[in-house]
């Protein structure tokens, strides 16, 4: 009997039978009452047991799903007709099966009868479909695609012959591979899963179900669809900004083996040779996050002088004092740790992800902070690295130059707090930070910072609209469009991008905010009535009479409530949830509160 | 999910399956009496018959298991006991 090699470390499907998920499928999650995705699948094999793994996963992060299957090997037909079943759907993600051996059974099948010539025309004609592929669906649809990169074959027909020839069959695949990728760059939001990492974590044994792909074109097992559901998961949680952003640590038998209270500096276990060197490899992963921009925490039963001591003075750690945003080590329990980390770095709870070896600990801190993600490590401490670098909880489609440096951004932000506490007047604090701030329209070089703001700015954002880098590269483009971008720097150092608003114009002499967002680590400083006013400032110096703006409520937004009414906007319409606002002179506008050292607004902001 | 007997298990992964209470499972429930099972419902069942029982079934089985009866001839074979339903 094969064993779930994968899913044993995050237990993405709770220990549930397959049965048990469709069930839970059917008749669970009636009161979700998150957002609606509808979600299209084409294919040209047989995946409706796929249907059941997606939609539990992504009902189970509260999402509302609708989900249309295309007919079977009718992928060009769906996204071709203009009437057809999936262009009437209108799907806002795409899934699509393209199965190699149905799309191209002579590369599969029939190898070694073909020559050269006959096989490099074979894979052009392949490429022409799929960039075919790729440009109706930018055409016919607002959809996001996820594609699957094509299977290399495990028992190449060649044999051992296949690694001794330039055009060996996996290298041909391979090679579509790498150039479906490359023709992808020409269309927008196009996003690839590698079957060939799911095949080769799980085996081909366990991978493929030979019974029912002869039975009825179905050719993954069990184990492979929750696979491929989980990576499917992990990428639309990311496009959807639904990203950890904080990691919480323990610290006697999770960075390093043994308990420094009782074993002593010398004695714990942390270094090159066995057992220290599996904490060595989990304080690895662990670093990787934080240079993928993971803020590190410490939640700890010890006195902070040792925790502090094997930081600073340890020569094994790789782990120093300089990862950690903040320490929280004491005899306190580690709930109210948890709370007061998420206070200290303005963090929701849903962001941040615990880790501990202790059942008891993990249980507490999963019974009273049900929002929290908590990471119970096993007995066997050679697991803790691959179920950190295998949890898929961080994962992002794209990195910024922002996320290397959020660690330290994050750890002075600590710092600023306690300086804070020091200042019981708020303005003569804020005159004290000596804030600068830099407002320019997005260039080449913010776009992705901008985008991912867009992505995972959830407080301090007043339409929570979500956008792609293809989509603000439209913007920037676009006439009817300007996308401002606030950067500030104070005397505890630079804190990179840090607000976006983006403007859209219409016809008449409205503008209207389309988005207006704050890093939640500037969050109650005054910066965003200065930002605001840039942003208002453009519009009327355009020669719009009129700024509209809205405020759609979230359930994570009431911080901005108030926002426009406090700066001077009128409320002239309210339906659900939606508030729109209008400002029908400069004048009007509220003037700020100026703490600031100085407000650049760079060349070009005016114009 | 508790069950106290590998009969009332396989009742209940037919319901699930099938979407339905495990009240209309019987031990004459097969493809003709219930209306959900199409060939696509039969690959669900399959997969939760092996996920569920531990058990791999061939390819000739899988297309044999057309009734909760057959279903037990089968599975008692794989090692699988069951009382009378």
């Amino acid at each position: 009997m094969v064993v779930n090699l994968c899913c044993r470390n995050m237990n993405y499907f709770d220990n549930l039978q397959f049965h048990e998920i469709i069930n839970r499928v059917n008749n669970s999650f009636v009161d979700n009452n998150g957002r609606d995705i509808k979600l299209g699948i084409l294919r040209n094999i047989t995946v409706d047991n796929y249907i059941p793994l997606i939609k539990y996963l992504l009902k189970k992060e509260n999402y509302k799903v609708e989900l249309h299957q295309g007919d079977f090997d009718m992928i060009f037909q769906e996204i071709l007709v203009s009437n057809s079943s999936m262009i009437k759907f209108a799907p806002e993600i795409l899934l699509v099966f393209f199965y190699i051996e149905s799309i191209s059974p002579s590369i599969c099948n029939r190898f070694i009868e073909l020559s050269e010539q006959e096989l490099n025309s074979e894979k052009d004609q392949l490429l022409s479909h799929i960039e075919r592929l790729f440009e109706e669906v930018n055409r016919n649809f607002s959809a996001k695609l996820i594609f699957h990169l094509f299977e290399l074959p495990s028992n190449p027909d060649y044999g051992i012959s296949e690694t001794q020839n330039i055009f060996g069959q996996r290298q041909i695949i391979d090679q579509i591979n790498e150039s479906i990728i490359a023709l992808s760059k020409k269309y927008k939001d196009i996003y690839f899963v590698d079957l060939n990492i799911i095949k080769e974590r799980l085996g081909i044994e366990n991978y493929y179900d030979k019974r029912y792909w002869y039975i009825g074109k179905a050719p993954y097992s069990l184990f492979a669809l929750k696979e491929i559901a989980k990576e499917h998961f992990k990428i639309i949680k990311s496009l959807d900004g639904k990203i950890k952003k904080c990691l919480v640590l323990d610290c006697d038998n999770t960075l390093w083996g043994g308990i420094i209270g009782e074993d002593g500096f010398e004695n714990i276990k942390i270094g090159k040779t066995y057992p220290g060197n599996m904490f060595l490899d989990f304080q690895r992963q662990i670093l990787n996050l934080y240079n993928k921009g993971i803020i590190l925490a410490i939640n700890s039963k010890n006195n902070e002088s040792d925790i502090l001591e094997v930081l600073e003075k340890h020569p094994d750690m790789l782990l120093r004092r300089k990862h950690f945003a903040c320490i929280y080590s004491n005899w306190d329990n580690k709930v109210n740790n948890i709370k007061k980390i998420a206070l200290d770095l303005n963090l929701g709870l849903d962001s941040i992800v615990f880790v501990d070896d202790s059942e008891f600990e993990c249980n507490l801190v999963k019974e009273n902070l049900k929002e929290i993600t908590v990471i119970n490590l096993p007995k066997e401490s050679f697991r803790y690295a691959e179920i950190i670098s295998n949890c898929g909880l961080f994962d992002k489609l794209q990195y910024t130059n922002e996320d290397k440096k959020r660690g330290e951004l994050y750890r002075v932000q600590v710092e600023r707090k306690k300086h804070q506490d020091s200042f019981t007047d708020l303005n003569s604090y804020y005159k004290s930070l000596e804030m600068e701030l830099k407002i320019e329209l997005v260039n080449e070089f913010s776009i992705s910072r901008v985008s991912q703001l867009t992505q995972r700015t959830n407080q301090f954002n007043l339409t929570t609209k979500r956008y792609s880098v293809d989509n603000i590269k439209y913007f920037m483009k676009s006439i009817r469009h300007d996308v401002l971008v606030l950067s500030m720097n104070d005397k505890f150092g630079d804190l990179g991008i840090v607000g976006v608003q983006i403007l859209e114009y219409e016809d008449s002499d409205e503008a209207y905010i389309d988005s207006f967002m704050m890093s939640c680590r500037v969050i109650g400083r005054g910066v965003e009535n200065a930002f605001l006013r840039a942003g208002i400032e453009k519009c009327f110096k355009k020669n719009y009479k009129v700024v509209l703006a809205s405020y759609i409520e979230t359930k994570k937004n009431n911080l901005v409530t108030e926002f426009y009414s406090s700066n001077g906007f009128t409320l002239i319409s309210e339906e659900g949830n939606v508030k729109t606002y209008k400002l029908s002179s400069l004048d009007k506008l509220i003037p700020f509160e100026n703490n600031f050292k100085e407000i650049i607004k760079i060349d070009g902001l005016y114009e | 999910m508790d069950y106290t007997n590998n009969d009332l298990k396989l009742k209940q992964i037919i319901a699930n399956v099938f979407e339905t209470n495990v009240e209309n499972i019987n031990e004459f429930s097969s493809k003709d009496t219930l209306d959900k099972w199409d060939s696509i419902h039969h690959m669900n069942l399959i997969l939760a018959l092996e996920d569920a029982f531990g058990i791999q079934l061939s390819d000739e089985e899988v297309v044999q298991l057309l009734s909760i009866k057959l279903i037990e001839i089968i599975l008692e074979k794989k090692g699988v006991q069951f009382e009378i339903l």
